[in-house]
């Protein structure tokens, strides 16, 4: 890792033990991304050196059930490890044809397209639990 | 859908109803208190069960009725007992019955109009509106927009903790810092914070360095005190070893030596003077045998001695008194005076008074003279008896002439053998002391010889036991015990000094080290001139920081200001940027003005795209309100059944932007419902009931149950209304009509043929 202090900046073999917290928003499409870069980040802390916490928010397509499962397996060689799941399954939001109806109306590409589109997966996990 | 049988077994005062309704217009027939309403309450409750929440005052009579009605619905009979239920069969729910099915207490208006209308909207056109609506409320919170449009304003309410106030005094605030870190910057403030930095930094460098000694310091105090505690330790181990060598053991030893030693001499001295004893204790037996010897013979003559003194004593005691000699003399005289007397008496001379003294002195001296010849006699005896004695006295051996010398030479022979006897008892005196002493000493020496050897043995026993050849050895052991004991001494204070207490178990400084937290090994060895250096460093630090933290204390005041005014603003709870409560240097502050341009921009981030999709769901329930219309559109059954009551005096019924119904008359003008008369409006609304009913079962016809709908009609009404429902029986609709109007009663002919039902009155009628 890189150590930045009044000497400057210089690269330090981390061969003593430290806590980090890698922390994923998860979004509708981006799960893949995400997983390969969490396998990707895992290789820079050592579990012998390292105290983690990996840490998913934000929504998924997929089950969360299933989601967790490969998260578990991609992490089960690790034992200073511990996972935060704290995404949620948007399947039923996926599926809502409002839901789907709306997205088609969102604009594509603009600066704050992926705020609208957690604003939206908010509003719609309400309504759907008050529906519940 | 047919009502077949109406069955309530018992419901309140209601017992064995049973009826079987007929298709088309079916009329029941009832005074008052004939149970027209009670059998409806029945009726819902055992088609609706507990669902019953749109209905009011259906509980006349608690609890649930026994009973059931039997229904059919697309060809199939089902039976209603209140656990199977009318909304699990058909999917009309309470609020559908309540708003179309059942008509009561001339009550046609819809409950919760525009809510109903956008339910049912959504149920029978499979649109979002009420969803839109909670969608877009649900943006509104999370934008926190004034209202639920793309054209609000950010929120300045309570409701959303004033945040549009907070925005804008985070920019004003932001401008604010900015402004000053210029100004700041410009009178080198910014190099005093880099002096005062630096000299922050070199403290706490000092610190570290200082806790480093103070932490070298504690470690070799530490390691001293343990060593100190090992030690003590060993030496207490090396005195325990030496702990039977004690100066109490060797005065004890010593004492017994002594004692065997005095015992010694005793019995020495005890023979010596036994030595001496012997001697006299022969001399003086020797002398009481001789004088035994000597006393023996004279036992004899004593007793003859004794016998003689008795005799000599009691014969002296009888000699002739002196006074014989006297009284002869005197009987002689008192003869002479008897002579004289007689001479006188013979002469007369004698005075009369003494006339009897011749006689009186004669006879007295006749007495005398016999006392004193009986004395004679006397003598004369004793005389004899002290010649013998005498004689006696010669014959043994004692010269005497008279009696008196041979009583007194007796007597003095008996005081001779008198003497020697009690010198022979004097000499058995001294044999029997000196043999008592003799006993003594020899006693003496036995018990002195024996205690001594018991001592001393006691002694050997003891040294042997202990490994030691003899006395001088244990003492100088002794020597060695004592200058352990006071080397741990001397330690034991150290360490008492050292702990500031004493051990709770002696000597157990170990138990008191391990209670002493183990410091962590420093790495460096402890300096004391250092650790003096390293703290007169910090003083001049500190120092320096006091006067640049006072040139610069305004400065620091600006910083508090600005550091509080950021605490009362949710930054962290919007950024994720947590500010100090305090700013240290410019360069917090600099960071707390881009957070606070973060947080603006983020709040305002926020409210735009909420206001942005805001704009898409409005087009979208747009496209919704559009589709609401058919409700009430021109195609619909409701514009044809409200022309046709009102007899085409209007011709159109619509709803406005906010779900309320309107109608258009003949002459177009628009009125809301609630602008026509009291008949008007229940046709209205029977009309929208009726068509919304198809709406809902689409060509399955339905039923209708109305309690005295039309009571409050005149009469051109209510035939024109009984036309309206008879043409609606013929097209398959049931209608179960309860009243107690007797024009209803006779009018019913003409549009059914089905016979009026009688209810029979709960009550006996009194009339």
């Amino acid at each position: 890792m890189n150590l930045i202090d009044s000497k400057g900046c210089r690269p330090l073999l981390l061969d003593s033990w430290y806590c980090q917290t890698l922390e994923y928003a998860l979004k509708v499409t981006n799960t893949e991304a995400i997983l390969a870069q969490l396998a990707r980040e895992l290789t820079l802390h050592p579990d012998a050196y390292c105290t983690l916490t990996v840490r998913l928010t934000g929504y998924t397509q997929e089950k969360e059930t299933l989601l967790q499962a490969r998260l578990e397996q991609l992490l089960e060689d690790r034992a200073n490890t511990h996972l935060e799941p704290l995404f949620r399954g948007a399947g039923q939001i996926f599926a809502d044809p409002l839901y789907q109806r709306i997205c088609q109306m969102l604009p594509q590409g603009g600066d704050n397209s992926a705020l609208m589109e957690t604003m939206l997966l908010d509003a719609f996990s309400q309504v759907l639990a008050e529906d519940k | 859908m047919e009502i077949r049988e109406i069955a309530i077994s018992h419901y309140g005062p209601l017992r064995d109803v049973k009826h079987r309704p007929q298709p088309g217009l079916q009329v029941f027939y009832g005074p008052n208190e004939s149970g027209k309403t009670l059998l409806i309450d029945a009726m819902l409750k055992l088609m609706l069960g507990k669902r019953l929440k749109d209905f009011k005052d259906i509980d006349r009579v608690t609890g649930m009725p026994q009973g059931r009605v039997a229904m059919t619905f697309q060809g199939k009979e089902h039976i209603f007992d209140g656990k199977t239920l009318l909304e699990d069969v058909t999917g009309l729910s309470s609020s559908d019955m309540r708003n179309i099915f059942v008509i009561r207490n001339k009550d046609l208006q819809i409950s919760g109009q525009a809510d109903y209308f956008s339910r049912l909207n959504d149920q029978l056109t499979g649109m979002e509106g009420r969803r839109l609506a909670k969608l877009k409320e649900i943006v509104r919170n999370q934008g926190r927009m004034t209202r639920a449009s793309s054209a609000a304003q950010l929120s300045k309410s309570q409701d959303f903790d004033w945040i549009g106030d907070k925005v804008t005094e985070a920019g004003t605030l932001a401008a604010e810092i900015r402004e000053y870190l210029d100004e700041a910057r410009a009178g080198q403030l910014d190099a005093l914070e880099q002096r005062l930095e630096e000299s922050r930094r070199r403290l706490q460098t000092l610190n570290r360095q200082i806790l480093d000694q103070e932490q070298a310091k504690l470690w070799e105090e530490y390691d001293q005190l343990r060593r100190q505690v090992e030690e003590y330790t060993l030496r207490s181990e090396a005195a325990n070893r030496l702990l039977p060598y004690t100066k109490t053991k060797f005065m004890q030893l010593q004492d017994k030596a002594s004692r065997s030693k005095a015992n010694m001499d005793t019995a020495a001295e005890s023979k010596e003077k036994l030595a001496q004893l012997l001697p006299l204790l022969d001399q003086a037996a020797a002398e009481l045998a001789e004088s035994q010897i000597k006393l023996t013979p004279l036992e004899g003559r004593k007793l003859l001695l004794d016998n003689l003194t008795q005799q000599t004593l009691a014969a002296a005691e009888n000699s002739p008194s002196p006074a014989r000699s006297f009284l002869g003399r005197f009987s002689l005289a008192l003869f002479g005076v008897t002579g004289i007397a007689m001479i006188l008496a013979a002469r007369n001379t004698l005075p009369d008074t003494l006339q009897a003294l011749p006689y009186w002195t004669f006879g007295f001296a006749m007495l005398l003279l016999i006392i004193d010849k009986f004395l004679w006699f006397r003598s004369l005896s004793c005389r004899k008896k002290h010649a013998l004695l005498i004689q006696q006295g010669a014959a043994a051996g004692i010269m005497a002439e008279t009696i008196q010398e041979l009583a007194a030479a007796a007597a003095k022979e008996k005081t001779d053998i008198d003497q020697a006897r009690s010198r022979q008892q004097q000499l058995r005196d001294k044999v029997r002391s000196l043999e008592s002493q003799k006993l003594y000493l020899e006693e003496n020496i036995r018990a002195a010889n024996i205690l001594a050897a018991e001592l001393e043995q006691e002694v050997k026993s003891e040294l042997q036991r202990l490994a030691v050849s003899d006395l001088h050895q244990f003492g100088e052991l002794m020597e060695q015990y004592n200058k352990a004991q006071a080397n741990c001494d001397d330690l034991h204070q150290s360490l008492e000094t050292a702990f500031e207490q004493a051990p709770a178990r002696t000597g157990d400084w170990q138990s008191l080290l391990r209670q002493i937290p183990l410091p962590p090994d420093p790495g460096i060895a402890y300096a004391a001139a250092e650790l003096t250096r390293l703290r007169q460093d910090k003083d001049r630090t500190v120092a320096a920081i006091d006067q640049l933290q006072q040139a610069l204390s305004r400065h620091h005041s600006v910083l508090s200001q600005f550091a509080a005014a950021c605490q009362a603003l949710p930054l962290e709870k919007e950024t994720g940027c947590k500010l100090p409560a305090q700013f240290a240097d410019l360069e917090v502050l600099a960071h707390s003005a881009s957070v606070l341009e973060l947080f603006a921009a983020k709040v305002t981030e926020t409210f735009d795209t909420a206001c942005q999709l805001m704009g898409i769901l409005e087009a979208l329930e747009a496209q919704e309100q559009e589709k609401m219309a058919d409700l009430v559109g021109p195609n619909k059954p409701v514009q044809d059944l409200f022309r046709a009551i009102t007899a085409g005096k209007y011709t159109r019924v619509m709803l406005d932007s906010q779900l309320n119904i309107q109608v258009e008359n003949r002459e177009g003008l628009e009125l809301p419902a609630s602008a026509l008369s009291q008949g008007t409006y229940d046709q209205l609304y029977l009309a929208l009931r009726l068509s919304l009913a198809q709406d809902l079962l689409g060509d399955s016809p339905g039923f209708l149950l109305l309690d005295d709908a039309y009571l409050c009609a005149d009469s051109t009404r209510m035939e024109r209304m009984l036309a309206l429902l008879a043409q609606l029986a013929k097209s398959g609709w049931q209608i179960l009509y309860f009243t107690m109007d007797e024009r209803l009663l006779r009018a019913a002919p003409r549009y059914t043929a089905n016979g009026i039902i009688p209810l029979k009155p709960l009550l006996p009628d009194l009339s």
